[in-house]
């Protein structure tokens, strides 16, 4: 930075001088004025306006407090306490916290009357209310509802008096919070209306001419009057919180006032001419003079001022420009005095550091000696030796200065010395400081970079060469030395072609130049090592830059390994087992193939090469072939796929396919590999085979278990099938044996579909058709014939018949029992040949045997149902036998049991009859006397009356009307004419009595009691009817059916006795239907081969079943009591079954009437 | 029908052989008139009668004495004995219904005390309109266990709640009156039902003292006692549906209950009973404000 200069124009010094004294003297008398009329007025402002504006702010202080007062008593109500009190003992607001509100609402109430000094409410409203926002009180109302969410005044700010301009809420809010055990429970809130405030302050202003212009809240203004100026910000530099401020500005003095113990403050305002009054004139008179001076010569100093401030201008941009150059570089700078060491650097040299240029105070030269590094410093020191000695035109370093942190920034210092001394030693210097720490650290990277890179160039397998687009190689890495065997300066200077055989450096040369033009992308040539072998390699260059300047890049691939690796693939393809092969991709065509391959499958080598798998027709299913190329196609590579393939004679292979898609040199091929398993299917088909078979054995040895008889034959040919179709065969049959006339009989079946069945023919063969058969199966051995084409002469017959029906192969096993053939199973293959294993052998031997037990099992079936059925036939006859039998003894038995009781009776009859008719005799004999006796007295007193009725009513009146009146009086006349019918009646009495008694007697007796004789049975029942007329005739009608029946012998009075006793009881029955009026006795007589029969049929009430049974017991009746003895059916039973040896039943349903039939023998035993 | 008749003779033949008796000393309005009395049976209770010739009660049976243009006489009784008193017969209440044990002398005209309306006493008593709510709630010292109910907002769920608290506790009340305990089937609730032979008012300070667990304390005297001692006792919840309060009559005293009722109308249409309420209980206007509206 050299010198500059600037333009200034130069007025005439002394006429201004002269002006401007007199205008500074007169601008010293004005400031002289304006001074005292302003220590005035700040006087007045400082003193009484502050005075009387604090007195007013202490009214309002005094205003607010007074409110604060009644708000915080009613926060320390004891209601307001009793309420939260009660509120943490769980009260509900509805059941008992209420009342402790009541009082409280009252004391809200009082304060909302309280009237400030103008006779105004001092509080337009009163709110108490929790913090949650439920509100308790409103004015004068016990609430216990919800507040509009969060109330406004409810913060933590703690401030007891807040302005809050919100709508319908602008005013002062007195605020005191609700304390209960040492928490904010709630708040009590009154609000002083801010026109209400308003009014009390601009009443206070009246008369001191004050304006009140607005509140503040801190230095911001609230709140301001309408119509006032809005006065200015009021507040200075070193205010002090909470103390009045005083402006005067523009004639006018403004004073905030805070009021204490709020944040507001008040502003009033009050004009300068308000206190002094209106100006002097001779002030003003010399004033107006100064005035024109002054605008005369402000006019001057105006032009100067111009002119000054185009200097200043000017000087202000040059160092505008020098700092923006300097923020622009953001680099630090330094002024150094080298002979004094002091020092002066800028903000950005010390933030470099990470200090403020504040914290270094005060700064030196030591400033930075102390924090740059003591390493760098020496360099530093160097050079600036370097510089002041003139051996440098600057001075420059880089070096490392510590920062405040601790770790080190690195610095380039640059400075030059601008001033000399005399001496010509540095003065002063300018220097810069730049932060260079990113540069450092993006070369330390850099050249750990290039380190990384120098490592894998140098480690690389690979042989690396640079050299000019001409081909002499400027570096080469360590691998063309080791592999070559050259040195790396041997290498510097020669020749690409130089390393390759001189045989092929000329095609090595064009192909590089193709490769260059991108016609090649490969040299195949290969290197030749310092001591003339050579080294397979592929070789890439390509163009490329080496310090700036265009250069050839070549890569060599070493394929010395790969070269080995190739060896022994071909020794491992052509000498492999398995059957490998390589093939072009697409086209497939085979371009080798090993030795095993065309062993196997019978090619010779040119009849492969060259052609494809299609042409040679190896695969023999096409749908494998499709599989196998779909999993190349889609995977590349296909695992031990199962394949089948045919050979050139036509025998199909089996075997494991493994292939792959390879790629060399650009080109794709297909490997594969095959192994033979041909035996191992063949293995395992036996073995499914015979797995299967034996399973099949097992199933059928456990279901035969189980089987009935019937179904044996089925089972066995179903048997046969299983086992025929599992094995693969065409026919299989069951023979038997036939003992007595020594044949066979084909007596199972099972063919395979197409193969015909032979059974039908095979019926009875004689044993001789099969001479050789037979004797082997007699001593229980196998027959296996494997070919039938193979049997000897010895088995000619067989043989011929076995052709004869195609059979080719043929087993067979004979049915052994207790040690005796019983016949045979065979098993024949008639489409191809079979060769039978000896597992096969060993199921179908077992299969006999389970065969030949079902069919014996059967047999024995057979004849063991058919001794059931026997048996069986033979227990229905005797069951039937018993029962008939068994009914009979039921019935002998019933009439053994009557006749036991009707033995009984009779003898109890017997001794009954006796004891009453001893009685009985004696009484008919008194009787008869007595009657005899009381005749004659009837006839003596009827000779009394008579002689009284003509003793003359005068002379024996008295008497006579005495006699008269006993006679009425016992009633003699009917006493006389009763007597007779008494005596009557007695005689029936005692005949029936004695009646009774001989029928008891009768009924005791024994049968041969009575004698026989010829009996009408019809003219018996002519005669009974009319004997027994009064007891049927006013009941019923009576049809007699008489039929031709004959005489039979029988004791007269005894059938009498049954005829009469069934007629009466028959009318009796009538009788007791008391919905009948007239009933009909329908009797019948007819005569069956041995014995003559009589119906009584009534259609009276009927007798019930369970009373039928009893109606011939003794003393058994069903009429009411006094109207039967019981004895008359007992006795007819006893009659007709006991004496007459013939029937008597009884048929009747219970209101249905009843029939009695009794039958008498038409030839009486004697 | 005979039964019926056989009913009606009996109850007849029981009027006549009381009715003789009482009718020398009870009285209708004329009798009232005539013997220019009208005799208050009052007994000190919250602030219906504070014992000292104040009261709500005491004020509103003045102003009634004066509606009938009769001198008002103040007659002291006790829980026990007030019904005996006005209607001549000693009762015994038994659940909802009242046995009737004996004869004894009329001694007022009226109760008004803070008379709940109960269903046996009104088979003893005729009751006027209702002229105060009230409910019983149950009341606890502060440091009791047990813990307010939360009410539902549904009376008949917070009454079961408060009776489930009362298991094992003992509960004191005050036979004869609306809280006698036996009227809330406090034992079938697990409760000790304990009689206070004291007065109503010193049923807050018994609590207090430890007499039983639990009170049964009716809303004016809970309102007083809460005041009275605010932290120290709290409510636990209701156990009763809200109540009426009343004005009782002999049941004969129609023209005399009548008169009241026609009082008790003309006061509440000019608002002289609200102030008479707000006077002696402000705060039961924010409880039941309904009630008076």
């Amino acid at each position: 930075m050299g010198k500059e200069k600037t333009a200034v124009r130069r007025w005439p010094d002394v006429l201004l001088t002269a002006i401007n004294m007199i205008l500074l003297l007169y601008v010293l008398h004005l400031l002289f004025i304006n001074y005292t009329t302003q220590r005035d007025l700040r006087g007045y402002a400082e003193g009484r306006f502050i005075r009387e504006t604090e007195r007013l702010a202490e009214s309002v202080e005094y205003f607010m407090a007074q409110s604060r007062r009644d708000i915080d008593l009613l926060a320390t109500d004891d209601e307001l306490l009793a309420y939260f009190k009660n509120k943490a003992l769980g009260m509900s607001l509805q059941y008992g916290l209420r009342a402790t509100l009541y009082q409280l609402k009252d004391h809200c109430a009082d304060l909302l009357t309280r009237q400030s000094s103008l006779g105004t409410p001092l509080f337009s409203s009163i709110l108490v209310a929790e913090t949650n926002g439920l509100v308790l009180i409103e004015n004068d109302q016990v609430r216990g509802n919800g507040g509009e969410g969060p109330l406004p005044f409810i913060d933590e700010s703690g401030a007891k008096v807040r302005y809050l301009d919100q709508p319908g809420a602008k005013g002062f809010y007195v605020l005191e919070p609700v304390r209960w055990q040492e928490r904010v429970v709630g708040v009590v809130v009154a609000t002083l209306s801010l026109d209400e405030f308003i009014r009390q302050l601009e009443g206070s202003l009246e008369d001191h001419g004050y304006k009140w212009c607005g509140l503040y809240e801190g230095p911001d203004l609230v709140y301001g009057v309408n119509g006032t100026h809005e006065p200015p910000r009021i507040t200075h530099a070193n205010d002090k919180e909470g103390a009045s401020s005083v402006l005067i500005s523009n004639g006018k003095v403004f004073c905030r006032v805070p009021v204490k113990s709020t944040p507001y403050a008040l502003g009033f305002a009050l004009s300068a001419r308000q206190v002094f009054g209106p100006a002097k004139p001779l002030q003003q008179l010399f004033g107006l003079g100064a005035a024109v001076a002054l605008v005369l010569f402000g006019l001057l100093g105006i032009l100067r001022h111009i002119e000054r401030k185009r200097i200043e201008k000017v000087l202000r941009e040059e160092r505008q420009r020098l700092a923006n150059v300097i923020e622009g570089t953001n680099v630090g700078t330094w002024v150094w005095n080298v002979q004094t060491g002091k020092t002066v650097f800028n903000d950005r040299w010390a933030e470099m550091a990470g200090y403020t240029l504040a914290e270094l105070e005060p700064v030196s030269i030591a400033t930075w000696e102390k924090l740059a590094h003591p390493d760098d410093l020496k360099k530093s020191e160097a050079a600036l030796q370097d510089h002041f000695s003139g051996r440098q035109p600057n001075y420059d370093c880089e070096l490392r200065m510590k920062r405040r942190d601790g770790h080190w920034v690195w610095v380039h210092d640059r400075g030059r010395v601008v001033t000399w001394t005399d001496a010509g030693k540095p003065l002063l210097m300018y220097g810069t400081h730049s932060d260079i720490t990113q540069r450092k650290f993006t070369e330390a990277r850099l050249h750990e970079s290039e380190q990384n890179f120098r490592t894998f160039f140098n480690t690389v397998d690979d042989l690396f060469f640079v050299s000019t687009p001409e081909g002499r190689i400027l570096f080469s890495n360590r691998a063309v030395c080791e592999k070559l065997g050259y040195e790396e300066e041997e290498l510097q200077g020669m020749h690409l072609l130089d390393v390759h055989p001189p045989a092929c450096r000329q095609e090595a040369e064009r192909i590089f130049g193709a490769m260059l033009r991108g016609e090649e992308h490969m040299c195949p040539i290969p290197l030749q090592r310092k001591d003339g072998s050579t080294l397979p390699v592929e070789t890439r260059a390509w163009l490329g830059t080496w310090n700036g300047d265009t250069c050839l890049y070549g890569a060599c691939k070493d394929l010395s390994r790969q070269e080995e690796a190739l060896q022994m693939f071909h020794k491992l393809f052509d000498n492999n087992p398995a059957l490998m092969t390589l093939s072009s991709i697409p086209d497939r065509v085979f371009m080798n193939v090993n030795n095993a391959f065309l062993e196997t499958l019978g090619y010779e080598r040119d009849e492969v090469l060259g052609k494809t798998a299609d042409e040679l027709h190896l695969y023999e299913d096409e749908n494998q072939k499709r599989i196998v190329n779909e999993i190349l196609m889609l995977r590349g590579a296909i695992d031990r796929e199962e394949l089948r393939v045919r050979g050139k004679r036509g025998a199909v292979l089996s075997g494991l396919f493994s292939g792959e898609i390879i790629e060399n040199q650009g080109k794709k091929f297909l490997l594969t590999v095959m192994t033979d398993i041909t035996l191992q299917k063949k293995a395992e088909k036996l073995l499914r085979r015979s797995v299967e078979l034996e399973t099949r054995v097992a199933e059928m040895a456990s279901h035969f278990v189980n089987i009935g008889a019937e179904t044996i034959d089925s089972e066995i040919e179903g048997g046969l099938g299983r086992i025929g179709r599992s094995m693969g065969i065409d026919r299989a049959y069951v023979f038997l044996f036939s003992n007595v006339d020594e044949t066979m009989t084909n007596t199972h079946e099972w063919c395979a579909p197409g193969i015909e069945a032979a059974r039908e023919h095979l019926q009875g063969l004689p044993l001789t058709t099969f001479p050789w058969w037979i004797c082997k199966l007699k001593r229980q051995e196998c027959i296996s014939v494997q070919r039938v084409d193979d049997l000897g002469p010895e088995a000619v017959a067989e043989k011929d018949i076995l052709l004869s029906q195609g059979i080719q192969s043929i087993l067979v096993v004979p049915l052994v029992w207790n040690n005796r053939v019983e016949g045979f199973i065979g098993f024949d293959a008639v489409t191809a040949a079979h060769e039978w294993s000896p597992t096969e052998r060993s199921a179908l031997e077992f299969l006999g045997t389970i065969i030949i037990n079902a069919l014996k099992r059967k047999g024995m079936d057979e004849e063991l149902a058919r001794h059931r059925e026997a048996l069986e036939a033979l227990n229905r006859t005797l069951e039937e036998k018993v029962r008939e039998r068994t009914r009979q003894l039921e019935e002998t038995q019933q009439q053994l049991l009557l006749q036991d009781k009707m033995a009984s009776v009779g003898q109890l009859a017997a001794g009954i009859a006796h004891e009453i008719n001893n009685p009985v005799g004696f009484v008919s004999l008194n009787f008869a006397t007595m009657e005899s006796s009381m005749r004659a007295v009837m006839g003596l007193l009827q000779e009394y009356r008579e002689a009284l009725k003509e003793a003359d009513s005068a002379t024996s009146g008295e008497m006579y009307d005495r006699l008269r009146c006993r006679e009425e009086e016992i009633k003699l006349d009917f006493i006389t004419r009763d007597f007779d019918a008494l005596l009557a009646e007695s005689h029936e009495g005692f005949e029936r009595i004695t009646s009774i008694i001989n029928s008891m007697r009768d009924f005791s007796r024994a049968d041969t009691s009575g004698h026989r004789e010829g009996y009408d049975l019809n003219k018996r029942v002519r005669d009974t009817l009319i004997i027994s007329r009064n007891a049927y005739k006013y009941h019923a009608d009576v049809e007699f059916e008489e039929g031709d029946i004959p005489m039979t012998q029988c004791v007269p009075s005894q059938i009498n006795q049954v005829l009469l006793n069934l007629i009466v009881n028959a009318a009796q029955a009538i009788e007791s239907r008391p919905d009948m009026e007239r009933g009909l006795i329908h009797i019948r007589t007819w005569q069956t081969d041995d014995a003559v029969w009589c119906a009584v049929r009534d259609n009276g009430s009927g007798i019930a079943e369970e009373q039928q049974r009893r109606v011939f017991d003794p003393f058994f009746t069903t009429k009411d009591a006094g109207k039967g003895t019981g004895l008359g059916l007992s006795i007819s039973y006893d009659i007709i079954v006991s004496k007459h040896k013939g029937t008597f039943q009884v048929q009747s349903r219970k209101g249905e009437g009843a029939t009695f039939l009794f039958s008498l023998p038409k030839e009486m035993e004697q | 029908m005979k039964g019926t008749s056989v009913l009606w003779k009996a109850v007849m033949m029981a009027a006549f052989a009381v009715g003789p008796v009482r009718a020398q000393e009870a009285g209708d309005l004329a009798q009232i008139r005539e013997r220019n009395q009208l005799r208050h049976l009052g007994i000190p209770y919250a602030h219906f009668n504070t014992g000292t010739g104040e009261g709500l009660s005491v004020e509103l049976m003045q102003r009634f004495a004066d509606f009938l243009g009769v001198e008002y006489v103040y007659v002291p009784t006790e829980w026990s004995t007030v019904i005996g008193d006005l209607t001549g017969t000693t009762v015994k209440p038994t659940g909802d219904d009242v046995e009737r044990i004996g004869t004894c002398e009329v001694k007022g005209d009226v109760i008004a005390n803070g008379f709940t309306i109960l269903p046996w006493r009104e088979k003893v008593v005729a009751f006027s309109k209702p002229t105060f709510p009230t409910q019983v709630w149950l009341v606890v010292p502060s440091e009791s266990p047990v813990s307010p109910i939360e009410p539902t907002g549904d009376e008949a769920l917070d009454i079961l709640a408060t009776k489930q608290v009362m298991e094992g506790l003992s509960v004191l009340g005050k036979a004869g009156t609306c809280l006698d305990p036996s009227l809330y089937d406090v034992s079938e609730c697990g409760a000790e039902e304990r009689n206070f032979s004291g007065g109503l008012n010193d049923l807050a300070p018994a609590l207090l003292q430890g007499e039983a667990d639990t009170l049964l304390l009716d809303v004016p005297d809970s309102l007083v006692a809460l005041v009275k001692w605010p932290g120290r006792i709290k409510v636990i919840g209701p156990m009763s549906e809200q109540q009426e309060m009343g004005v009782a009559f002999r049941q004969e005293s129609q023209e005399l209950l009548n008169a009241f009722n026609g009082f008790l109308r003309s006061c509440m249409a000019d608002g002289s009973y609200v102030e008479l309420v707000r006077k002696y209980y402000p705060d039961v206007f924010s409880y039941y404000p309904v009630f008076f509206q």
